[in-house]
C-alpha cells in the first residue's frame, strides 16, 4: 500500500467531471492542471497521473514519462501513441476511476511497469467481436506476433467472454461484464481478466469433467481451449485472469 | 453463407467468422441448403473467408460433419488458414474428416 500518493489530475477545466470527493475519500492530496504540457516538469515528482480528455498529440515526446502510473480516461478505442509509454492504464470514462483509485491504492505495485485497458460492457455475443478489435489493437501495438500467436490469444479472449456471457451473465443486457487487458514491461506475457455477474463456478472442477477423449462432443471444448493456450489460469467465484506467453521474435 | 451446387458436390463457403455471434445465421443457411439437396454425395465447407472461428463454431462443424456422415455421404473442410488447420488437429478432427 502506499501512503499518500501524490496524484496530478490534468485536464481541461470545462471537462473536468472526476468526482473529487473520491480524492477527500481516500485522504489523497492531489493537484489539477488544465495545461498538458507541464507534464514534462511534474512527471518525476508523482505518483499517479490522470489525463482526463487530453489530447496526447499535443505532448512532445510521451516516450520520455516517467510517472509510475498513468491513467487516461479517453474515450473508446486504443490511442497508437499511448504505446510509448512505459506504464499506463486507460480507462473509458469517470465512472471506472473510483474503483481504479481503490486498486491503486491496494496493489499499487502491481499496476507500476503495467500497461492496462480497463472497459465494461454490456452482456450481448456481438459485443465480443467489438472488444476483440480493442484487444487486437493493444497487442499489435506493443508486440510483434505471428498470426498463430495471434489467433491463440484471440480465441482465449473469446471463450472467456462466451463464457461471461453464456454462463455468468446468461444473457441478461442488464448485466455487465468487466474486462482488464494487462501488459507487463518486457512484453513477455499478456494479462487478460474478465469479471461478470454471475455466481460463479469452480474451474477446476468443470475442467476436470470434460471428456477430452469424446473426440466428436459438441460441447465443453471452450474451457478445453483456455487450458490449452494459457501458461497461468485463476478464477475465483465470477472473475478469471488467464496469464497468456507472447511469444515474439523481437519487441517493438 | 453462400451456397454452390455442383453435380454432386454441395459448397458451403463461409464469408464471416464462425463466431458465436453470427453462428445462428450461418447454421440455418447449412441446414436450408443440405435440406434442399438430399441427393448430393459430397459437402465441402469452404473458410476462405474465415479468419476466426472459436468453440462454438467448431462445435457446428462437428455437428455438421455428424449430420452428413450419418447419411453415408463424404464431408471436408477446405481453404483453412493455417491456425484454424492447427485448430481442427488440436481436437484431432482431421482423424474424422479432411481438413485442407
Amino acid at each position: 500500500m502506499i501512503n499518500n500518493p501524490k496524484i496530478f489530475v490534468i485536464g481541461e477545466q470545462t471537462k473536468f467531471n472526476i468526482d473529487s470527493s473520491k480524492f477527500d475519500e481516500l485522504n489523497l492530496s492531489y493537484k489539477q492542471f488544465s495545461d498538458l504540457l507541464v507534464i514534462d516538469a511534474l512527471s518525476d515528482i508523482c505518483d499517479i497521473v490522470i489525463l482526463h480528455n487530453s489530447d496526447l498529440n499535443k505532448i512532445k515526446d510521451i516516450s520520455k514519462f516517467d510517472v509510475p502510473v498513468v491513467v487516461i480516461i479517453a474515450a473508446k478505442g486504443f490511442c497508437k501513441s499511448v504505446s510509448k509509454l512505459k506504464n499506463y492504464i486507460i480507462l473509458e470514462d469517470d465512472n471506472q476511476l473510483s474503483d481504479m483509485l481503490d486498486l491503486f491504492l491496494l496493489n499499487y505495485n502491481d499496476y507500476v511497469d503495467f500497461r492496462s485497458i480497463i472497459f465494461t460492457r454490456h452482456t450481448s455475443m456481438e459485443m465480443i467481436d467489438e472488444t476483440v478489435n480493442l484487444l487486437k489493437d493493444f497487442v499489435i501495438c506493443h508486440a510483434n506476433l505471428d498470426e498463430l500467436e495471434m489467433f491463440k490469444i484471440n480465441i482465449v479472449y473469446r471463450e472467456l467472454m462466451t463464457n461471461a456471457v453464456r454462463h455468468g451473465n446468461k444473457f441478461d443486457e442488464n448485466k455487465l461484464i468487466q474486462v482488464e487487458l494487462m501488459m507487463d514491461d518486457q512484453i513477455k506475457n499478456i494479462y487478460i481478466k474478465i469479471k461478470d455477474e454471475g455466481v460463479g463456478f469452480d474451474y477446476k472442477s468443470a475442467y476436470d469433467n470434460v471428456d477430452k477423449f469424446d473426440e466428436l462432443r459438441v460441447k465443453q471444448r471452450g474451457l478445453f481451449l483456455i487450458n490449452e493456450f494459457s501458461e497461468k489460469i485463476i478464477c475465483k467465484n465470477n472473475k478469471m485472469c488467464v496469464q497468456i506467453k507472447l511469444n515474439q521474435n523481437d519487441n517493438k | 453463407m453462400d451456397v454452390k451446387v455442383n453435380e454432386n458436390i454441395l459448397e458451403l463457403i463461409a464469408n464471416q467468422n464462425l463466431v458465436a455471434s453470427n453462428l445462428e445465421e450461418q447454421m440455418n443457411v447449412t441446414k436450408t441448403a443440405i435440406a434442399e439437396n438430399p441427393n448430393i454425395e459430397v459437402v465441402e465447407l469452404n473458410l476462405e473467408g474465415v479468419e476466426e472461428i472459436d468453440s462454438l463454431g467448431i462445435n457446428l462443424v462437428v455437428g455438421l460433419y455428424k449430420q452428413i456422415s450419418s447419411s453415408n455421404k463424404k464431408f471436408l473442410v477446405t481453404n483453412t488458414s493455417r491456425s484454424i488447420k492447427n485448430l481442427f488437429n488440436l481436437f484431432k478432427l482431421n482423424a474424422y474428416f479432411e481438413v485442407k
